[in-house]
């Protein structure tokens, strides 16, 4: 059985990148898509 | 690039349910739903600004491309997107609330992040509600600031969570529980007689 501090850790860390590639992929997409299609960033 | 965000916000909830159910399986299940329900309206509205992109394609190649059929289409379609953003936003905030939750209470990440996290919660959902009922609207200015103390709380987060993990204590002390995903202890043995 994995050691669950070990799990722990890893987990956190794909979460810590996921997190990071949700937030900016949100963000960018909002920004780009509300300026073509309002002319405004 | 929606895409990506639709995908990888179902993909956190679902990496981080082994260690949340650990703690409150019932708080680590709503908050995968929460977030699986928001990717899918989050695909929803990238799907709506393609058929846009589809629509503005037959307007430029059409006889008439000023016709009331395309823009009441294209209308029609940023309606789409816009309120399955929304929608979108409206489930991360509440599934974002259920692990923040168990953040808090279990003190897997320390207190001001989860606190901070938290009140970034609160503020986000109210600026969600306010466009919903039309108090502001959609991508205000009100509304872009109420969502930037959970935005940067995601980054602080995030690198906090590469950097340092979770606590060690809290992490150990949580009773193991049945469920998908999570894998039970053995139980010890029984004394031979």
């Amino acid at each position: 059985m994995r050691d669950p501090a070990e799990s722990g850790k890893v987990i956190a860390k794909v979460a810590g990148v996921l997190f990071i590639t949700a937030t900016a992929a949100s963000l960018l997409s909002t920004s780009l898509l509300n300026h073509v299609l309002n002319g405004s960033g | 690039m929606e895409l990506l965000a639709a995908f990888s916000s179902a993909a956190i909830a679902i990496s981080l349910y082994p260690v949340l159910a650990r703690h409150r399986p019932g708080l680590a299940l709503g908050s995968v739903g929460f977030r699986l329900i928001e990717g899918m309206l989050y695909a929803v509205s990238a799907i709506g600004a393609l058929l846009l992109v589809t629509l503005s394609q037959q307007a430029a190649s059409a006889k008439a491309p000023l016709s009331p059929y395309f823009s009441a289409t294209g209308a029609l379609l940023r309606a789409l997107r816009d309120q399955a953003t929304l929608a979108g936003v409206l489930a991360f905030y509440t599934g974002a609330l259920m692990y923040y939750w168990i953040f808090f209470q279990t003190g897997l990440v320390p207190r001001w992040l989860s606190g901070w996290g938290l009140a970034g919660v609160v503020l986000g959902f109210t600026a969600a509600i306010l466009v919903l009922f039309r108090v502001t609207g959609y991508m205000s200015t009100l509304q872009v600031l109420f969502n930037v103390p959970i935005a940067v709380n995601e980054m602080v987060l995030a690198v906090w969570l590469i950097v340092r993990g979770f606590s060690s204590a809290a992490t150990d002390s949580g009773l193991p529980v049945s469920g998908p995903g999570v894998t039970r202890a053995a139980p010890a043995p029984a004394p031979m007689p």
